[in-house]
């Protein structure tokens, strides 16, 4: 099975912001959580797979093709789901379908309007009628119904509720009993990916400090607790994001370094919140 | 056959399906050549990842328990009958032990206790 | 082509919402034309018209994110570009057979006299005024989008409007120079290079424009 999606050494500069030596892969068949704080360029990454970016070194493969050289043929089994939605205002939601279909080659028409009235769309309304979670479903039902292969999301969850946010995970994971499809899922809410991820890639200031499964990066952390004054300066240095407080201090290890430590520290598992802070925190590598 | 995970047992999620598909097979509600659920379609009914489905599954054919055969799915292996049997032995010993320590409890002799078992298992019909 | 075609369909489905100012102002032009009882004046002023609807595109796309959309479709940037121009050529063309059908109607039922070879040649000059102000515009709006390229895409506009505006006083300056009225003579003698001479300098204008606006917008950071 080749990888769906592929960065290679991605360099990319701006003023002020620069993505350096970006490189994770995603297997078909699988979700994978892109996660980082704000401003960590997780967009930037996103739009450079899409080609709205230049790269300025490196290569991107979407479905083993080059994202430049092949990029009509992609982007016919790319679905994009981006946190604003990208459609005119005043399109009606039949406007929608009849304005993007003509571009794919595989569009099913029976299928968009059978999802309208699963997510409780009117295609007599509007975009610009939409509430925000419902922008993001027609997003997915556009993408749905070209028989997207690649399911791009561009923090796709911030500002829905929790039932939204649940509709989503579900609509995600019917997408993935298929085999042959992927997702990469950039967000900075990670309870979302806390579940159903497979992989997880951590950005950090444009640089990857972690590319791998979900369960290794919570089986390799947890978070350590003890008292004041309990670690030296030389075991303060394995905590990762070290924080010290009025009565004791907490941060996150890596478990193979617990046993540098004084046996009487708390350990407790991890969650990726928790990763994203504390390695922000410690502005450390993985 | 059902599973529930827990989130906050502590347990990874991958040993819990684990050890429920193994007590299912145990007590009978597998059986051999039945087919186990796809694990996308498990992934998805439990909202989890499919790499811990297939963790789970992988572990569970290493260890003899089921076969995956390509483009059809996992299947429950025949259960080598000293295993199942050591299995279920142990059941007994568990309910046996806890019956030991209820009599200690009621201060029952170790003659009266007999004597209840073998009341019961003339009641039931034990053959 | 096809996907250029496709395109052609998406920006018409794009300015399609917001076509009620257009309607308004066919409407002013007729009532003018009837009000002074010359259908002269109407061809320029539906001109102008589409003059200032050719920028929607622009300025709906980027209120609407509309160069993400282009960005997930799959069509190549080359042909977002032509797509655009082949746009901005059909409604020309169906703007001129417009105002020329308009204003037979309107001679017909107001019984005003038209000149239809007046007419004819004033519209195909109007579009080349129109496609030589579009040529600037658009290279502008393509490299720095519509926000940014507004100022001086409106210049060209302006200086489009000023033009079509006073038309009628710059033909005639222009027929009054000796020389030019040599050339013109020439040309007016010979019907297809009356008609065709400025929809052919139109259109090499926008070809020319279209290769620019390509190179530009294909460098151009989304």
């Amino acid at each position: 099975m080749i990888n769906i999606l592929e960065l290679n050494h991605v360099n990319k500069g701006f003023d002020g912001f620069s993505l350096q030596d970006v490189s994770f892969a995603l297997p078909t068949g699988f979700i994978m959580g892109y996660i980082g704080p704000n401003g960590a360029g997780k967009t930037t990454t996103i739009k450079l797979i899409l080609n709205m970016l230049s790269l300025d070194s490196g290569s991107i493969k979407v479905f083993g093709k080059d994202n430049k050289i092949c990029e009509q043929e992609i982007k016919e089994k790319i679905g994009v789901v981006m946190d604003q939605p990208f459609y005119v205002d005043e399109w009606t939601l039949l406007d929608v379908e009849r304005s993007l279909s003509p571009f794919y080659q595989k569009w099913n028409s029976s299928k968009y309007s059978t999802l309208l009235k699963e997510f409780h769309l009117d295609a007599q309304k509007k975009v610009k009628a939409l509430s925000r979670g419902m922008k993001i479903k027609l997003m997915i039902a556009v993408a749905l119904s070209h028989e997207a292969d690649l399911l791009i999301l561009d923090e796709p969850t911030s500002g829905l509720d929790a039932v939204a946010r649940n509709e989503l995970i579900d609509i995600l994971g019917i997408f993935m009993t298929d085999e042959n499809k992927g997702i990469l899922f950039s967000t900075h809410i990670t309870s979302d990916l806390e579940k159903i991820a497979d992989y997880i890639t951590f950005i950090n200031n444009g640089k990857i400090l972690y590319s791998s499964t979900k369960d290794d990066l919570l089986e390799k952390y947890c978070i350590v607790k003890g008292g004041n004054g309990t670690l030296n300066p030389e075991q303060k240095k394995h905590v990762i994001g070290y924080r010290e407080h009025s009565v004791g201090f907490d941060g996150l290890i890596d478990r193979n370094l617990l046993k540098a430590l004084p046996k009487s520290v708390v350990t407790e598992p991890s969650n990726l919140d928790e990763i994203v802070v504390r390695f922000t925190m410690g502005e450390k590598q993985i | 056959m059902n599973i529930i995970i827990s989130n906050t047992a502590g347990i990874p999620i991958y040993e819990q399906i684990k050890e429920q598909i193994k007590a299912a097979i145990f007590n009978g509600e597998l059986n051999e050549g039945d087919l186990l659920p796809s694990i996308r379609q498990l992934a998805k009914d439990l909202k989890i990842s499919v790499i811990t489905t297939m963790r789970a599954y992988t572990d569970l054919e290493h260890e003899g328990f089921v076969v995956s055969m390509q483009g059809k799915g996992c299947f429950v292996l025949p259960q080598n009958t000293n295993l199942l049997r050591e299995q279920k032995l142990r059941v007994v010993e568990a309910g046996l032990l806890s019956a030991i320590n209820a009599a200690k409890l009621a201060k029952l002799s170790e003659a009266e206790l007999v004597d209840m078992l073998k009341l019961l298992l003339e009641e039931d019909n034990y053959d | 082509m096809n996907k250029i075609a496709h395109f052609i369909h998406l920006d018409f489905y794009t300015i399609i919402p917001y076509k009620k100012p257009l309607y308004l102002l066919i409407l002013v032009g007729l009532v003018m034309s009837v009000i002074i009882e010359s259908i002269s004046e109407l061809p320029a002023i539906i001109m102008m018209g589409l003059l200032v609807v050719m920028s929607y595109p622009f300025s709906i796309g980027e209120k609407n994110g509309i160069d993400t959309l282009y960005a997930t479709l799959p069509i190549k940037r080359n042909s977002v570009v032509t797509g655009r121009y082949a746009f901005v050529f059909c409604m020309e063309i169906i703007a001129a057979i417009f105002a020329l059908l308009l204003s037979a109607a309107l001679s017909v039922i107001f019984t005003i006299d038209l000149n239809v070879t007046e007419t004819l040649v004033s519209l195909c000059f109007l579009t080349a005024v129109f496609s030589l102000v579009v040529s600037l515009q658009y290279p502008l709006y393509f490299k720095f989008g519509y926000t940014k390229g507004q100022p001086f895409a409106y210049l060209f506009l302006s200086l489009g409007i000023l033009t079509i505006a006073l038309w009628s006083g710059i033909s005639e300056n222009l027929a009054s120079l000796t020389s030019l009225n040599n050339l013109w003579e020439g040309i007016s003698a010979n019907p297809y290079l009356m008609f065709g001479l400025p929809v052919g300098i139109g259109f090499l204008f926008l070809a020319l424009s279209c290769a620019l606006s390509c190179r530009l917008y294909e460098k151009r950071d989304i």
